[in-house]
């Protein structure tokens, strides 16, 4: 019978949690690759110009349909090969993660576009407005903050992703475990540790995102 | 002649549209001079909203001419571009003729004030305290002074489409088109965006309208425009097309407009 040992988790909390900062950067700064790259290829798409769609329809496609696990070591072993950068662990990761972010957020947020465009184009276009103008001060505003909702739980997804780093020997909260389990032998322990630590995180972030999102929201 | 030929605000000569193969516009030709109140009448399908969006170049013509105050914008030989107006100069055009849609088109995120400055502020780059002041001189105009900081979501149909005329007016427009501003709203609204129209019919403002409201046309119009399979079939003033119309069509619409019962309920506008 295997007993639960409180005293071994607090041991190896500090530990454990030394992964946070970790696991949010890899998060925070893969979404802002993935905003960076995911609003103008979403946004392009929207405007639906055939030579153009067809290149970054490939690219949404590929990341769309390959596992993020085999695209965190491809951008850690074999990128170097092809073009001579080496990247560290953590910044292959954060790469691999951002662009798989933004090929999802592109077409949440082609999407959006598409669903607000119609109407309130005509309207701007008929004041006046060029079509640059139109997306900037029409269309974009009520598609960002529509999109607030699909961007978080997309940020949720990230941060439990990103426990794939792992795998290409990150020190995040994940690989910390794998860590302290060999060193303890208390799998039970560590990884319901590691579990509760990645669902606070994932819960505040939903939980704090929600109330940004209904204070953003469009009146109806 | 010559006097005659600048009061003329909106000329279209020839002007044909397919989508596919179905033609929406086969060759019509049309003069608005200043000051003048046009009303369109015609069953649905008969191109009347596809003639004001192309009017506004919201859409492309295959064939014909279009200009306004003599500048053309638009000139198509069957299919071939022959001139058009493009860039920054297509958007200036565009905002020369003012916009009012079936279904306001106002923009959710921004209040009833905020979508009246934001033209005036972007497009005609007026500072943000001028544009307040003004589009605030404007909602008073319509009645909506209390609704300034009210968003669209928050306003009955009838105060969303005010709004939507004083936000084109907003823009000093030659002239304004409106496309059935007036069917996607609750009967109890009706009046209150048709009195607006009146008074800028009165005000003097060239005025192009789609409508179904026949009262409308009966006491505001300078000239009534029957419309059907993408022709102008007949037009006239609005005594002789609404009281005694010569084409069969012409009369067979409107026997069915004026006895629809749905429609007994027009409000008789200016009488």
């Amino acid at each position: 019978m295997y007993n639960f040992s409180v005293s071994v988790m607090l041991n190896a909390a500090p530990f454990i949690l030394a992964g946070v900062p970790v696991t949010l950067w890899i998060s925070v700064a893969a979404l802002a690759i993935g905003l960076m790259i995911g609003l103008p290829v979403g946004t392009l798409r929207a405007l639906n110009l055939r030579a153009l769609d067809l290149v970054l329809g490939l690219y949404v496609e590929f990341f769309r349909n390959t596992p993020v696990l085999v695209q965190i070591v491809w951008f850690y072993y074999v990128l170097p090969i092809i073009v001579r950068v080496n990247l560290s662990a953590v910044d292959a990761g954060i790469l691999a993660l951002g662009l798989n972010t933004s090929a999802y957020l592109a077409e949440i947020f082609r999407g959006g576009i598409l669903g607000t465009a119609a109407g309130q184009s005509e309207a701007a276009l008929s004041l006046g407005f060029t079509g640059v103008g139109t997306m900037r001060y029409v269309v974009l505003p009520q598609v960002t903050r529509k999109m607030l909702a699909p961007f978080v739980n997309q940020f949720v997804v990230l941060v439990k992703d990103s426990a794939l780093v792992a795998y290409i020997g990150v020190l995040d909260i994940m690989h910390r475990g794998d860590v302290v389990t060999v060193q303890s032998s208390r799998p039970l322990e560590v990884y319901t540790m590691v579990a509760a630590a990645y669902f606070v995180l994932c819960f505040a972030a939903s939980k704090l995102m929600r109330v940004i999102e209904v204070g953003f929201a469009i009146p109806q | 002649m010559k006097s005659e030929e600048s009061r003329v605000v909106l000329a279209l000569r020839d002007v044909r549209k397919s989508f596919g193969a179905h033609r929406i516009l086969d060759g019509v030709d049309l003069r608005v001079s200043r000051g003048e109140v046009v009303v369109v009448i015609g069953p649905s399908g008969s191109g009347k909203t596809t003639l004001l969006r192309c009017i506004n170049l919201l859409a492309p013509i295959d064939h014909g001419n279009i200009s306004v105050g003599g500048v053309t914008l638009t000139h198509v030989e069957d299919g071939l571009p022959i001139s058009r107006v493009r860039g920054r100069e297509l958007s200036r055009q565009r905002a020369e003729i003012g916009f009012v849609f079936q279904h306001f088109n106002l923009f959710p995120h921004l209040t009833a004030l905020g979508n009246i400055a934001l033209a005036l502020r972007k497009v005609k780059g007026m500072s943000a305290r001028e544009a307040e002041a003004y589009g605030r001189e404007l909602l008073s105009w319509v009645g909506l002074s209390d609704k300034a900081s009210a968003f669209p979501g928050h306003l009955s149909g009838g105060q969303q489409q005010r709004v939507a005329i004083v936000r084109s007016l907003a823009m000093k427009p030659r002239m304004m088109l409106f496309d059935e501003v007036t069917s996607a709203l609750d009967p109890e609204t009706i009046g209150e965006v048709l009195e607006v129209m009146q008074r800028l019919a009165d005000d003097g403002m060239t005025m192009l309208v789609v409508t179904h409201e026949i009262g409308f046309a009966r006491n505001v119009a300078g000239r009534v425009i029957f419309m059907d399979g993408g022709k102008i079939v007949e037009e006239g003033p609005p005594a002789a097309i609404l009281g005694s119309p010569r084409q069969a069509r012409t009369q067979a619409f409107l026997r069915c407009v004026l006895h629809e019962p749905s429609r007994r309920t027009h409000r008789e506008v200016g009488s």
